[in-house]
């Protein structure tokens, strides 16, 4: 006999805010995450106590810090109920927070994410670290110089060098992210319990799909970008698929513009369809590992503000766009809209 | 009621050092180098011959079975010149690739030494996807993958 399972409970980005300074030097780190998180929360109409949990996600070999949800926990309004801290990239603390209510865990979560990359000496020079220690080490390889390489593999045959601003051949300044002290907050809500008090209408979470590609640059085809298309198949798997043909904006993080640009060509978006809207990588600058949330969050703003009805965000982690994550946000809760809609009380939120 | 301060900082070094073990596979790898060989894992699995030598393959999850030497040249997969200087890595410029040795199926990096790096349009004809290179290693082998690199073919 097989038992009818309940529906998983829809869930919605129900406030957004941002903290973004290019260098951030009059307030600590744990200053910025309590006064982000505590006006999400306002946004919200809610205040910690009111959440069921915390996840967190921040950068810590370039803040300077080790398992830094110890610290950022209180800050962060974490004390008293679960936290968890997601290491992989900021956008995956997004993603486990969906899940975390589509699977019944509570009805509210605060996803907080950070990068301060100003308090590292050379945010550079800690990227090394995130090199295999047996051979790659020994190399050296940083964002930056996985980025180019990536690059080089579209980079058309003849094709002149880049101008005096070069920074690695064939990407120039403009090309690459800009860095900046960032927090990004958001509340996630499960539809029974977006709160009423909220400065802000839902983003209805659709759908999302993530995956992970090999490690190494070497031993797969960075050009290819098979995480994002993998990602895709794995968005294409969920209950309510809401294909790339139907987003009418997307935002997109990754390594450079060029990886920007031949990911927004593999998605088969309408003509016209914006993309990164919010500012080029050089203009919404985010360190590497909260840029993918923060585009994530561009998606579901550009949605809550009324300029879209589907959103995408799109985020890439790890050397070269190693792992991908996708997310669809709708005004509507379901293909077609429902009685579930946010559309009468949507307002964006941003301090930047 | 107190007044306003300038802002304070507290600069810290850590200097924490690391043991990391190899395993036999990459200490293989690495002392091969000093014989001036390349090294490769066969999978049983996809039959793909990984290069640098590792133990497992991460695309079947399979552990790799068989040892295969191969070539000292082959073919240019991805590259770069830098031009900014990076703590940690060369004064720049420098140029970096990953080529695919003939008769491995993935690509290993390395410094590209013998281009004029001051000639931007040459060295990057030079090092064009698909062009060959082969590989030059070092008289003083220290047992690390600093013991090679690449120059054009």
């Amino acid at each position: 006999m097989t038992r009818s399972e309940p529906a998983p409970p829809r869930v919605a980005v129900v406030s957004c805010v941002r903290d973004v300074v290019a260098r951030e030097e009059g307030r600590s780190l744990e200053e910025m995450i309590f006064e982000t998180s505590h006006r999400a929360l306002a946004a919200a109409g809610l205040t910690a106590a009111d959440v069921g949990g915390v996840v967190l996600s921040g950068n810590d070999q370039t803040d300077g810090r080790v398992i830094s949800c110890m610290t950022s926990a209180g800050p962060a309004g974490g004390v008293g109920r679960d936290v968890t801290m997601i290491a992989s990239s900021g956008e995956h603390a997004l993603v486990y927070s969906w899940l975390r209510l589509r699977s019944g865990q509570g009805e509210t979560v605060l996803v907080v994410g950070w990068g301060k990359p100003s308090e590292s000496v050379s945010p550079e020079h800690a990227e090394l670290v995130s090199a295999e220690p047996y051979v790659l080490r020994a190399v050296g390889m940083n964002d930056t110089i996985a980025a180019a390489l990536q690059a080089s593999r579209w980079a058309a045959p003849g094709a002149p060098p880049a101008a005096d601003d070069v920074v690695a051949w064939p990407l120039t300044a403009a090309d690459l992210p800009a860095r900046a002290d960032c927090v990004y907050a958001a509340v996630l809500a499960v539809e029974s319990a977006v709160p009423a008090g909220a400065s802000t209408g839902p983003a209805w979470i659709r759908g999302a799909g993530w995956s992970t590609d090999r490690y190494e640059p070497g031993a797969r085809d960075p050009a290819a970008q098979a995480a994002l298309h993998a990602a895709l198949a794995h968005l294409d798997r969920g209950d309510d698929p809401v294909p790339a043909a139907s987003w009418e904006a997307v935002e997109i993080a990754a390594p450079s513009e060029p990886a920007v640009a031949h990911a927004a060509s593999a998605l088969g978006l309408p003509a016209g369809t914006p993309v990164n809207a919010s500012g080029s990588l050089r203009d919404a600058p985010a360190p590497a590992h909260v840029a993918g949330l923060a585009r994530l969050l561009a998606a579901a703003t550009t949605v809550s503000e009324g300029r879209a009805g589907v959103a995408a965000g799109i985020g890439f982690n790890g050397f070269a766009g190693q792992g991908a994550t996708v997310m669809v946000f709708g005004r509507d809760a379901v293909s077609g809209g429902d009685a579930v809609s946010g559309r009468d009380t949507v307002a964006g939120r941003d301090a930047a | 009621m107190t007044s306003a301060v300038e802002p304070r900082f507290y600069t810290q070094t850590w200097d924490l050092s690391y043991r990391h073990a190899l395993g036999d596979t990459t200490s293989r790898f690495l002392a091969g180098l000093a014989e001036q060989r390349i090294l490769g894992r066969r999978c049983p699995s996809c039959e793909r011959v990984i290069v640098p030598a590792r133990s497992f393959c991460d695309r079947d999850h399979t552990a790799t079975s068989d040892w295969v030497e191969v070539a000292t040249a082959g073919v240019v997969e991805m590259f770069t010149i830098v031009h900014e200087a990076f703590r940690g890595l060369p004064d720049p410029p420098y140029a970096l690739a990953y080529a695919t040795l003939d008769g491995a199926d993935t690509a290993l990096v390395g410094y590209v030494r013998g281009l004029d790096l001051t000639d931007l349009p040459s060295a990057v004809a030079s090092l064009a996807v698909g062009n060959r290179v082969r590989v030059a290693f070092s008289d003083t082998p220290t047992g690390t993958a600093a013991d090679y690199w690449f120059e054009p073919a």
